[in-house]
């Protein structure tokens, strides 16, 4: 009874306090809060060596190309034959220049043809952020995540409308400028950037005196609706431009250069714990020089459809198929083809917990048109000591496809088999404080059917060489990192102590260190910061003839910025601080001392329903 | 006499606007019932107003205010909700609101930090990065059980208002150390599933 006039009571009571909630549902006062860390879309960084480069710290480096951003992290070397939009390598924990999967958007931009991703073609202003996944990923990714996968995502914009505009301008003439616009709404959203880059450059060789110059515009535009549980996107990536070289002749030459990545992404679900995502996409890479008949051209097709289901409280299962039709043409030095290439896959990725206890395993089945079936997997083990301490172990399998270069080009032989990768890594992630964390991880790589051109008689005997799976490679290596976030200050250090060789030769493997130490500084205050980053890095052989060492380097970068208003930022960059002169290729310039000075304005508006 | 067809008037008015409210629901664990939440008033209780100045709320309170079916206070009695009509409302003990108002808060703050530590993020809305709200409706029992769930707002992804519901089910009753004497409470919780950022 007594309830009764209670409840009634109590309704009567709070009639009055309901008034405000007429507009909409109550709300509580402290709600019960559910948090993860958002993972990386490459992989679960809890279980794996992600390193992710944020949009914060692509804006900081102010690098003019993604080389510059990639070298200042350990276990990363590049090399490059000159300046930036010259031709450029990056070897993931000592593994080759083909051995590392570019992606932009979820778009492989690996050529058909010879050669690695081309990062020349790639401007930092339209990239949001960089996630880079060290260690073989074949069963997720298929060929060529031998070292690793770098995936690229462009910008999309914050909430709301926003829409910026920069110009450059810099030592050796350099120029850039672009505008963009984002919208980003609740269920509808696009954006189109333009941003172009153009410099005079200096010599590529160091016997000339001609300036090889570079320009480069690369183009990002998305459409994209979310209705109900359907989202549908619609983007595509282009880089496009010139880049001036030295032949071996020292004769001035240029060649014109197209990279895209277009796709067309449906994301739904299709029931409370299985979503699906369905991927129509092409990528083209595009070489043509100017002043001769040679050309190479990649189109690939892919057709991709992955499926995660929620198979328990904590269990996840994914499994995917993956159809790839590249069509290549190329014609180098006399040798020429034209050739189509289909390869089909299927994957499954099983992860699950069980309190402090992690395990994701993943096996991928390929079928290529030429070497046909080949099987890939790989297991990972981690195991949660404390809630701040985490270790991982894991073994695995990639291999890299060989390629229309390989199969048709000069030496070519159809008949090759992938190159197989045996990897086996253990890590530890220690999280020191909330705003420091350190980790460290031991690898060991065996690269086994490295193809290579053999010609037992040589050049001028009657029988033609030809390229086979011959080589063989063994990485072992350790890397360790360091960050902290102590507002003003950041920083970043990562070192890496490799030991990349030629398992039958014994000797070092060309153009990467055994030895590299990174550094990456910022010091924030209110409308300005500061910051550098500086590398160090050991000698490298140029070559497999151990005869040329490039010597051992290092460089510093200066960055600083000024914001002196909301929409105004001014960024300035002094590269190579010492001017020091350092290899990376024998007989390439590398950039000296250069400056660049950087004015962006930017206009945001906030979506309506944020106070 | 006036303020008993006062608040007879309350409860059927709030039952008509809840039961609106909650036949537009899309999706439901439990068996349909008509269910209101008393939350939202606990979270708001004031001060208990002197009983003469109840004859004025009425008109406020029926806009929005929920009415609590009224059953007998024993857990293994549950059928079917019933209506009582006070039969002498003027006898409200301004002490006993006021003490009740405080217990259903301190019910609430319980019910969050108990609940709070087994909630885990899904799987697959992490990996595809879905954040949301959902709020979800309980019956606290006397003896601590939760019971009765029900999803009052959909955060728009199916598996975290499934996780929602599924949590609270497998939590089945607060901690013992929290349990007690409690009284049968209707609580509206919400749940919010948020991803960080590195």
């Amino acid at each position: 009874m007594k309830l009764v006039y209670v409840f009634c009571g109590a309704g009567l009571v709070t009639g009055a306090d309901l008034a405000f909630a007429a507009d909409g549902p109550v709300t509580q006062p402290n709600p019960i809060l559910v948090t993860a860390t958002r993972t990386a879309q490459t992989a679960d960084e809890t279980l794996a060596p992600v390193t992710v480069i944020s949009r914060a710290e692509i804006e900081a480096s102010q690098a003019k190309d993604v080389i510059e951003l990639l070298r200042f992290h350990a276990g990363i070397d590049i090399a490059r034959n000159g300046g930036p939009g010259q031709t450029s390598s990056v070897f993931l924990r000592g593994t080759e220049s083909n051995h590392t999967l570019v992606l932009i958007d979820g778009v492989k931009i690996n050529p058909g043809t010879i050669g690695g991703a081309a990062f020349y073609s790639l401007d930092p202003d339209v990239i949001d952020r960089i996630e880079i996944v060290r260690g073989p990923r074949s069963s997720l990714y298929g060929s060529d995540a031998i070292g690793g996968v770098i995936q690229i995502f462009t910008r999309r914009g914050a909430a709301g409308t926003t829409a910026r505009v920069f110009g450059g301008y810099g030592s050796d003439a350099t120029r850039d400028s672009g505008v963009g616009v984002h919208h980003q709404g609740q269920a509808f959203r696009m954006g189109a950037e333009i941003a172009d880059y153009r410099t005079d450059g200096f010599p590529t060789r160091v016997e000339s005196e001609i300036d090889n110059g570079h320009k480069n515009t690369n183009v990002n535009a998305y459409v994209g609706t979310k209705l109900g549980a359907v989202d549908t996107e619609l983007s595509h990536w282009r880089g496009k431009g010139t880049t001036e070289y030295l032949d071996f002749f020292l004769t001035p030459l240029s060649q014109d250069f197209l990279n895209t990545a277009s796709a067309l992404t449906l994301k739904t679900s299709i029931a409370s714990m299985w979503a699906a995502t369905v991927k129509l996409s092409q990528s083209l890479d595009h070489l043509d020089q100017k002043q001769g008949p040679d050309f190479a051209h990649t189109r690939r097709n892919t057709l991709e459809w992955q499926n995660d289901v929620q198979a328990g409280a904590n269990h996840l299962v994914s499994v995917g198929l993956h159809s790839a039709r590249e069509y290549t043409t190329a014609l180098s030095f006399g040798t020429g083809f034209d050739e189509r290439t289909g390869t089909n896959a299927v994957f499954v990725q099983d992860q699950w917990h069980a309190g402090a206890h992690s395990v994701v395993a993943a096996w991928r089945y390929t079928d290529h048109e030429d070497f046909g079936v080949h099987h890939t997997g790989d297991v990972t083990y981690g195991y949660e000591l404390t809630p701040a301490l985490r270790l991982h172990a894991a073994a695995g399998t990639a291999f890299r496809a060989p390629d229309a270069t390989d199969r048709f080009g000069f030496g070519g032989n159809p008949n090759l088999e992938p190159e197989t990768a045996r990897n086996l890594e253990a890590g530890a992630r220690l999280r020191l404080s909330p705003g420091s964390s350190a980790s460290a991880n031991v690898f060991y790589n065996d690269i086994d059917q490295l193809i290579n051109f053999v010609d037992p008689d040589g050049f001028f005997g009657p029988i033609p060489g030809m390229n086979q799976n011959v080589d063989k490679a063994l990485i072992r290596g350790v890397e360790a990192g360091y960050e902290i976030n102590a507002q003003p200050w950041s920083a970043r250090i990562s070192a890496i102590a490799q030991d990349p060789k030629n398992r039958d030769t014994d000797r070092q493997l060309a153009r990467r260190a055994k030895r590299s130490l990174t550094l990456s500084t910022r010091y924030q205050s209110a409308g300005w910061s500061v910051g550098g980053n500086a590398l160090v890095t050991s000698s490298r052989p140029d070559s497999d003839s151990p005869s040329i060492i490039n010597p051992g380097y290092g460089i510093v970068t200066l960055l600083a910025e000024w914001q002196p208003a909301r929409a105004w930022v001014v960024r300035g960059r002094i590269e190579n601080v010492f001017d020091r002169a350092y290899v990376l290729a024998d007989r390439f310039n590398t950039q000296g001392r250069a400056y660049f000075l950087q004015l962006q304005y930017s206009y945001q508006i906030h979506p309506e329903s944020s106070p | 006499m006036i303020l008993r067809f006062a608040c007879l008037s309350v409860a059927i008015h709030a039952t008509a606007l809840v039961g609106w409210h909650v036949s537009t629901q899309p999706w439901s664990l439990a068996a349909p019932e008509l269910r209101v939440t008393l939350a939202a008033a606990e979270s708001r209780a004031a001060l208990a107003p002197r009983p003469n100045a109840v004859a004025a709320r009425p008109a406020r309170s029926t806009r929005e205010a929920p009415a609590v079916p009224v059953t007998e206070p024993s857990p293994g009695a549950e059928s079917k909700p019933s209506y009582e009509v006070a039969t002498d409302f003027a006898r409200i003990d301004h002490q006993e609101n006021e003490e009740y108002a405080h217990r259903a808060n301190h019910m609430r703050a319980l019910l969050y930090t108990a609940l709070d530590r087994y909630f885990v993020y899904p799987m697959l809305a992490r990996r595809h990065g879905w954040e949301g709200r959902v709020e979800v409706s309980l019956r606290l029992e006397a003896d601590g059980r939760l019971s009765n769930l029900r999803l009052v707002r959909s955060s728009g992804y199916p598996i975290l208002d499934l996780n929602a519901i599924d949590t609270l089910q497998r939590i089945g009753a607060l901690p013992q150390t929290h349990a007690g004497a409690t009284i049968p409470q209707e609580h509206v919780l919400l749940i919010v599933y948020h991803l960080l950022d590195g």
